[in-house]
């Protein structure tokens, strides 16, 4: 189930919006409903949820300030903000919006944006296991920047540091989801982390450091075209 | 020699006239200088010494020399400033041995060889020719380039001396070639290094000219698109300003507004009350929207909403960017322009009673931009399209920019929408 918190001071809204979530799949959703800005900052503490969806316009605490609140503990987590008025706002941008929908809300609005929703928590959700040294492993994808095949082994290049593993291509390319993309014999990558594409090379950043990967003139058209794929499936 | 001496003179003195003809622009004071009809009489001495008395080796160097005095003679007494004097005396000079040459090979093909140089028909007919073809060129060249031209210190020594290396090249080997027609024997050695030399430095100038020429066209190209973005600003300000008054009379009418709505709700009659709060959100909505920090890009896609609008196309646009997009701002709207154009022209093309829709997405992903566009087309039309010669030309644009940028372009078909996707990396400050 996918635990939503919902925080709006109009209750005949956060009905409407219980409603249209039920209606999309009855047993998907968890929601937990908040009327009050401060009754969803209290519970940040002791619940984890899957996705928010919040009033930008309430009364003491905007809906900006609990994203921001959010933010400071979970980067990834979909927030979508319900307005009134479709006038940009800078803080949506910096409090890193996966969407929002503009009042009044409806099936047309707000369905396509669950479907990317639930998209989008089922990548965010997957992982790479394997063992080696009898240990085993279960990293997340997202946390995964790059393969990189030496022989037989594999080096995972991830944000909290490397990890090697004797294992071929093909295998690391079953185990992996369609997010990751293969631009040489030996590396295999994470589009989210793409920073610069040149004709024959990709720039990875991520902590504050970059890794150049060579692109072989072999994967050179399906690694663009599954990049922007992959580009695409996070808006 | 007399009658050689009568010819050139005579030659000389059209030749005045000509020059006089050419630099003339109708505001200059017609009283000619002393000075000036004392030099050109020295000239025409000159001249004369020089067909009779210095050797025949000797004669064509001194004539060039004559040539450029008189030239320069002519510009200065039409205060022509220097450099364009310059060039426009080694034009004279290439115009003068291009006629000769003409008139030579002329006189050679029609009469040779009974004729030889020395022969006084040879002397006749071919200075002869070579006035009337100078006429007519000089004549020509004043008409078509020169007309109501007033000199002024346009050129730059690279220019200069870019602009003369045709012509100097031109002399130097027209030069050659007569001197051999005369049986005037030249130190070919020397000769043929100097033309080599001389193609080079001709090759150089013109890489020199396509260098300014290019980076001419970038200028041209730059002020033409920051000119488009300052009338764009322009008509978004006075967008801005009939917003503020749409706002103004909105608020004022507010509140009679809600003493509708009270009336009807008082009198039960809710269906007029949905009606007339429906009317009354469409007013509201009718303003500009803010769809980002840039003004420009506001301004295009409120324009796309309103012919959308007009074309009964449902448009949704989703912008998520910062300001600290570091893509210039008048690229970025070309790239949006032409995409949107692009899906506007696929839906309007939909038969009536089909669904037209466009999405946009524009989305910046930490460094990375991704615009996502798609709309309903008709998917019979993949095959007639190909026949439509000017389909495509704002794909091409985006194209180029997209290359411009390093980013991915990927356009695809799904059903009957049709999708493109543009990924821009790092472009975004820190």
């Amino acid at each position: 189930m996918i635990k939503v918190a919902i925080c709006d001071d109009i209750p005949e809204m956060t009905s409407q919006v219980e409603d249209l979530l039920t209606k999309y799949d009855s047993s998907l959703f968890h929601c937990d409903v908040f009327l009050t800005s401060e009754k969803l900052m209290r519970s940040l503490a002791s619940t984890d949820y899957d996705f928010f969806i919040l009033d930008i316009e309430l009364p003491e605490h905007s809906g900006i300030d609990i994203a921001k609140l959010i933010r400071k503990s979970n980067y990834n987590v979909p927030i979508i903000f319900l307005t009134s008025y479709s006038q940009y706002m800078p803080e949506v941008f910096e409090v890193q919006t996966f969407d929002y929908i503009i009042k009044p809300i409806s099936p047309n609005t707000l369905f396509p944006v669950l479907d990317k929703v639930v998209k989008y928590l089922n990548l965010d959700d997957n992982h790479f296991s394997f063992t080696f040294n009898r240990i085993s492993y279960n990293l997340k994808l997202n946390n995964i920047i790059f393969f990189e095949k030496r022989r037989r082994q594999v080096i995972i290049h991830t944000l909290t540091g490397n990890l090697i593993a004797n294992m071929a291509t093909t295998t690391i390319l079953n185990k992996l989801d369609n997010s990751f993309v293969q631009v040489h014999n030996s590396f295999i990558i994470n589009p989210r982390y793409v920073q610069e594409i040149g004709n024959n090379f990709v720039i990875l950043t991520f902590s504050d450091q970059s890794q150049e990967i060579p692109i072989s003139r072999k994967f050179k058209h399906s690694a663009r075209d599954k990049i922007i794929t992959q580009l695409r499936n996070e808006i | 020699m007399i009658v050689d001496v009568v010819i050139r003179l005579s030659s000389f003195i059209i030749y005045v006239f000509l020059l006089n003809f050419f630099f003339l622009d109708g505001s200059i004071d017609l009283k000619i200088q002393l000075k000036t009809i004392v030099f050109v009489c020295i000239l025409m001495i000159i001249i004369a010494l020089n067909t009779s008395l210095v050797p025949e080796s000797v004669e064509p160097v001194i004539n060039i020399i004559v040539t450029v005095g008189l030239i320069v003679t002519i510009a200065k007494h039409h205060n022509i400033p220097a450099k364009e004097a310059i060039f426009l005396t080694i034009i004279f000079l290439a115009i003068d041995f291009i006629c000769e040459t003409l008139s030579v090979s002329l006189f050679e093909s029609l009469l040779s060889p009974q004729f030889g140089p020395t022969s006084f028909l040879f002397k006749i007919m071919t200075t002869g020719i070579t006035m009337i073809v100078e006429i007519l060129l000089i004549i020509g060249a004043k008409l078509i380039f020169f007309k109501n031209k007033s000199y002024y210190q346009s050129l730059t020594i690279p220019a200069l001396l870019t602009l003369s290396s045709i012509p100097i090249i031109s002399v130097m080997i027209l030069f050659s070639f007569l001197l051999s027609k005369l049986n005037i024997n030249i130190q070919n050695n020397y000769f043929e290094l100097f033309v080599v030399l001389g193609i080079l430095y001709m090759n150089i100038c013109i890489l020199y000219l396509y260098n300014n020429l290019t980076s001419h066209l970038r200028k041209i190209n730059q002020i033409t698109l920051q000119n488009n973005a300052l009338k764009a600003e322009r008509k978004y300000i006075t967008e801005i300003k009939k917003t503020q008054k749409t706002i103004q009379s909105i608020r004022h009418d507010l509140k009679n507004r809600f003493l509708v709505i009270l009336g009807l709700l008082d009198q039960n009659d809710i269906d007029s009350a949905k009606e007339y709060l429906n009317k009354t959100l469409d007013s509201v909505s009718t303003h500009q929207v803010m769809y980002s920090e840039d003004p420009v890009l506001n301004y295009i896609l409120n324009e796309k909403s309103k012919i959308a609008k007009r074309n009964h196309t449902q448009f949704n646009i989703k912008v998520f960017v910062s300001h600290n997009i570091e893509i210039e701002n008048d690229i970025f709207a070309i790239l949006i322009g032409n995409l949107i154009d692009n899906s506007l022209e696929a839906v309007a093309r939909l038969s009536a009673g089909k669904r037209r829709s466009i999405s946009l997405v524009i989305k910046q992903l930490h460094k990375n931009l991704l615009i996502d566009i798609s709309n309903y087309y008709d998917p019979k039309e993949v095959i007639t399209r190909k026949s439509r010669q000017y389909d495509g030309l704002g794909t091409n644009n985006v194209k180029t920019i997209v290359n411009d940028y390093h980013g991915i372009y990927k356009q695809w078909t799904e059903g009957a929408t049709y999708h493109v996707d543009i990924a821009l990396f790092n472009v975004a400050r820190d």
